[in-house]
């Protein structure tokens, strides 16, 4: 997976937010102005997520194939960890900044329901200690995988929205 | 700049502030024409501890090194308080971290006064957000004989805290929420700044925001607690391996600044090291963030972690 779709993805909505704003009050650092703003549309932050997702997934999937081998030593289910709370850390960012960036209400919910969610996985997985079990179940938590599908059926419907979104 | 100055363009709506880039040191010089203001004024120092959990449960000697180095620098710097941002330890089941924890700490009367905003991983249950194992460790009774000590939510127990001091001129108030604080427990943090109207004040709390976006709590303590206020000025917190600042106004046209840092590592100890350097220069009206290494002499230099904020200072009534 490469991280640089998502950076630009969140570069490109961190601008959207300052002029939204009509604010200028931050520098070059990773540094941010938000305030309400009437949002982009739905689709483009429909779009953020979706890709986010996806990006998420693309480094969820081989940790799962790691978890699911035998006798696994204890340094690599800790870099599973590590790397499981990084993969969410970065979802949670878009996620966080697409509640920022929509002004419709009702996208707005389930995009704090499925924010919420990811919160919880993060958490989840940091408590894992070592436990294989746990942290696969962390990746797959269900109440993650049912925020990201009411998302979509909030989301216009777009068949790529859908293919990275099943978790 | 005199006291009069900070105290009109504190009072002032239309409040502009910039970040600047660190490029080269703060030029920090006090005025001529105000002798009295300028001494009231000095330059002091906070620092900001965030995630110690891993160095609480594989390496003790990098969360030494980061206390020891504050007691070390307290005189020449004045540095005057530690705002840890919470997860002190990674199991709160396990004593010995709580025991590494507090090896580095000492006592907050000792040296350096400190307070804590208790992270998920220092409660019993993150459900049920009982901190019983954070209050053995850290109770009330070790704060109440500091000068600075304010009250407890609840009151018998160490769960919020407050805290306040003069430094730079001028009050502060540190308001230290646990993790995703409840509605009373944001109602009790409302009740305790509008009763101090005349302090500056920061809120600790574990977990706020991810780098430059708010998380869920974030969001809820921004609008039911930190806007609603004219003297808030600073948010600190932890929890995601990030970092970064929200710069926002308030309802009253304050503006605050919102700053996460976690460096935590579960795969090796160096990153574990870390703690913020916050350089206040009351006669400048700025903030000067740099991130630090005591154990390995070392700081981070990138626009992330290290820059400098202008921040309009509540004046002392």
């Amino acid at each position: 997976m490469t991280s640089k779709p998502l950076a630009t993805i969140l570069i490109g909505l961190s601008l959207a937010a300052v002029s939204a704003c009509g604010a200028s009050v931050r520098d070059a650092s990773d540094a941010a102005s938000p305030t309400a703003s009437s949002g982009l549309d739905r689709e483009a932050v429909c779009e953020s997520v979706t890709q986010a997702r996806k990006t998420a997934l693309d480094r969820l999937n081989p940790i799962l194939v790691v978890l699911s081998e035998a006798n696994l030593p204890a340094r690599r289910i800790a870099k599973a960890t590590d790397d499981v709370k990084s993969a969410l850390t970065e979802l949670h960012v878009t996620v966080s900044t697409a509640i920022n960036n929509t002004g419709d209400p009702q996208l707005k919910d389930k995009l704090t329901a499925y924010q919420v969610a990811v919160e919880n996985a993060i958490v989840a997985a940091e408590g894992t200690d070592g436990d294989k079990a746990k942290l696969v179940a962390a990746i797959k938590a269900p109440e993650m995988q049912n925020a990201e599908q009411t998302l979509i059926a909030t989301c216009p419907s777009r068949p790529r929205q859908n293919s990275g979104m099943s978790g | 700049m005199t006291i009069i100055g900070r105290a009109m363009r504190a009072s002032g709506v239309a409040v502009t502030v910039t970040a600047i880039l660190v490029a080269s040191a703060t030029n920090g010089q006090a005025s001529a024409q105000a002798p009295a203001a300028a001494a009231a004024a000095e330059n002091f120092t906070l620092i900001m501890l965030p995630d110690t959990q891993y160095a609480s449960e594989s390496w003790p000697e990098v969360y030494r090194a980061q206390m020891q180095w504050v007691d070390d620098q307290q005189a020449a710097r004045n540095i005057r308080y530690v705002l840890h941002v919470g997860d002190v330890v990674d199991n709160s089941d396990q004593q010995y971290q709580w025991n590494n924890s507090k090896s580095a700490m000492g006592l907050p009367t000792d040296d350096v006064p400190y307070i804590i905003g208790p992270g998920n991983h220092d409660l019993d249950s993150t459900s049920t957000r009982a901190a019983t194992r954070y209050n053995s460790n850290y109770p009330r009774s070790t704060f109440t004989a500091l000068p600075s000590f304010g009250a407890t939510y609840p009151s018998t127990a160490n769960d919020n805290a407050y805290h306040t001091f003069t430094a730079g001129g001028v009050n502060w108030l540190v308001l230290a929420l646990k993790y995703q604080p409840s509605d009373a427990e944001i109602a009790w943090g409302n009740q305790v700044v509008s009763a101090h109207p005349n302090h500056n004040v920061i809120l600790v709390t574990h977990a706020y925001q991810n780098g430059t976006s708010k998380d869920s709590t974030g969001n809820k303590l921004w609008t039911n607690l930190v806007s609603k206020h004219a003297n808030f000025r600073f948010t600190f917190s932890g929890h995601y391996v990030n970092a970064g600042v929200i710069t926002q106004q308030g309802v009253n046209g304050n503006t605050v600044h919102q700053i996460q840092a976690d460096y935590q590592s579960l795969l090796s100890r160096n990153p574990n090291s870390y703690l913020r350097v916050m350089t206040f220069n009351p006669t400048n009206s700025t903030v000067d963030f740099k991130t630090y290494s005591p154990y390995l002499n070392t700081y981070k230099t990138d626009p992330k972690n290290q820059f400098v904020l202008n921040v309009n200072l509540v004046p002392t009534s």
